[in-house]
């Protein structure tokens, strides 16, 4: 951990101008901490060290938790934004994850875990929405909680929907759509809707037996 | 308060529309966009409004040329809806549309005296939306397409084909997960 870290600290000592950038970040990101616990009457708990380089939007009654070691990098399509739908929807995030242009929406519980990387992807707990989820009209949908674990990849356009579980070190492809799916520990998962998953380890001896042709 | 006020606005900023008619009771949580030469029909105790957080994400209804004829029932929720109406689109009562695109057009359009290909007619084009139907996020739903009554098209779904009432679609190119 230490090597990494001073590693990290030379190239920061190399290029002045990444450094002035990641401290920009950080103070942005103790912005967005300090509004979101004091300032609004959410029940938003964001821990410190939050590198945030573009905007953050949170809303909703629900809880929301993000992980300590958490950053948000500029994504061309969306920012980071987490809704939630319910008064007892809550959102826990774990620690040293890269949130840029996720969507999340949560009427009932989504957790992710420690080192997800995510790209303009949409975490959505029900199939369908509004944002009057206690209305009349928005009666009879399915909301069923979400788990996505550590060390997992979304890809850009990827959505998650209700009742889907993923394990560690799973990748998802470009656009690919997981409905109520479970998928094991490392996985390539492809397609719309999701196809039979690929484990990553054949994939290796599979360009070796390539190769070796 | 502020709903009240922007309805009120809208219904200002349209009146001397004659091609644009509001039913009644219309609730606006946020800016409604409409644009183009076409007609578009609204009707009663509809609720417009964008992604929590998201203003700029607003419902967009555009038609492209005079002939255009877009109808919204009554009862419907548009969530950030985005529709692109060039012949017909059809929407029925008790709708809830989430941030779909539906188009009944391929916008191939390279050159104006392109404008209106041959293979493009209204029968072929128009789209018809039934009763009761849901429309999930990032759906989109092209030219040609008629949804029965009860059809719950899933997130992420490209629907290109018409569905029989109370299926559940899901996938690109659209399937049927399962009868309800």
């Amino acid at each position: 951990m230490s090597t990494t870290f001073f590693k990290k600290l030379g190239g920061y000592l190399a290029s002045p101008d990444d450094l002035f950038s990641v401290l920009l970040a950080l103070l942005r990101g103790s912005f967005y901490i300090v509004k979101y616990r004091f300032l609004t009457t959410q029940d938003v708990i964001i821990n410190f060290p939050f590198f945030c380089y573009t905007r953050v939007r949170i809303a909703g009654k629900g809880k929301v938790r993000i992980g300590p070691g958490c950053s948000v990098f500029v994504n061309n399509f969306d920012h980071l934004s987490v809704f939630t739908l319910a008064k007892n929807a809550t959102v826990v995030i774990g620690k040293k994850c890269s949130l840029g242009g996720a969507t999340i929406r949560c009427a009932n519980r989504i957790s992710i875990g420690d080192y997800v990387m995510t790209a303009a992807s949409l975490i959505q707990d029900v199939p369908f929405f509004t944002p009057f989820m206690e209305d009349e009209r928005a009666d009879g949908v399915l909301d069923t909680s979400i788990s996505i674990s550590d060390h997992v990849w979304l890809s850009a356009r990827t959505i998650v929907l209700s009742g889907s579980t993923i394990g560690n070190a799973v990748v998802l492809g470009v656009g690919a759509v997981i409905c109520g799916e479970c998928v094991g520990d490392g996985y390539l998962a492809l397609g719309n809707p999701l196809r039979r998953p690929i484990p990553i380890a054949s994939l290796m001896t599979m360009k070796k037996c390539k190769d070796e042709q | 308060m502020a709903v009240r006020l922007r309805s009120w606005a809208f219904r200002w900023v349209h009146l001397l529309n004659k091609r644009v008619t509001v039913g009644k009771n219309i609730q606006l949580h946020c800016w409604l966009s409409i644009k183009g030469p076409g007609y578009v029909i609204i009707g009663n105790n509809c609720r417009i409004s964008s992604l929590p957080g998201y203003p700029v994400y607003m419902v967009t209804l555009y038609t492209y040329t005079p002939e255009a004829v877009l109808t919204i029932g009554n009862n419907v929720d548009l969530v950030s809806a985005r529709f692109a109406c060039k012949y017909k689109v059809a929407i029925g009562d008790n709708v809830i549309i989430e941030d779909a695109s539906i188009m009944d057009t391929d916008f191939h359009n390279l050159d104006i005296t392109r404008q209106s290909p041959d293979h493009e007619t209204m029968e072929l084009c128009r789209v018809l939306i039934h009763r009761n139907v849901r429309i999930g996020a990032r759906a989109i739903i092209t030219k040609g397409v008629v949804l029965g009554e009860g059809v719950h098209v899933y997130p992420g779904a490209v629907v290109h084909k018409s569905f029989a009432p109370n299926t559940v679609v899901v996938g690109n190119p659209a399937r049927i997960l399962a009868p309800k």
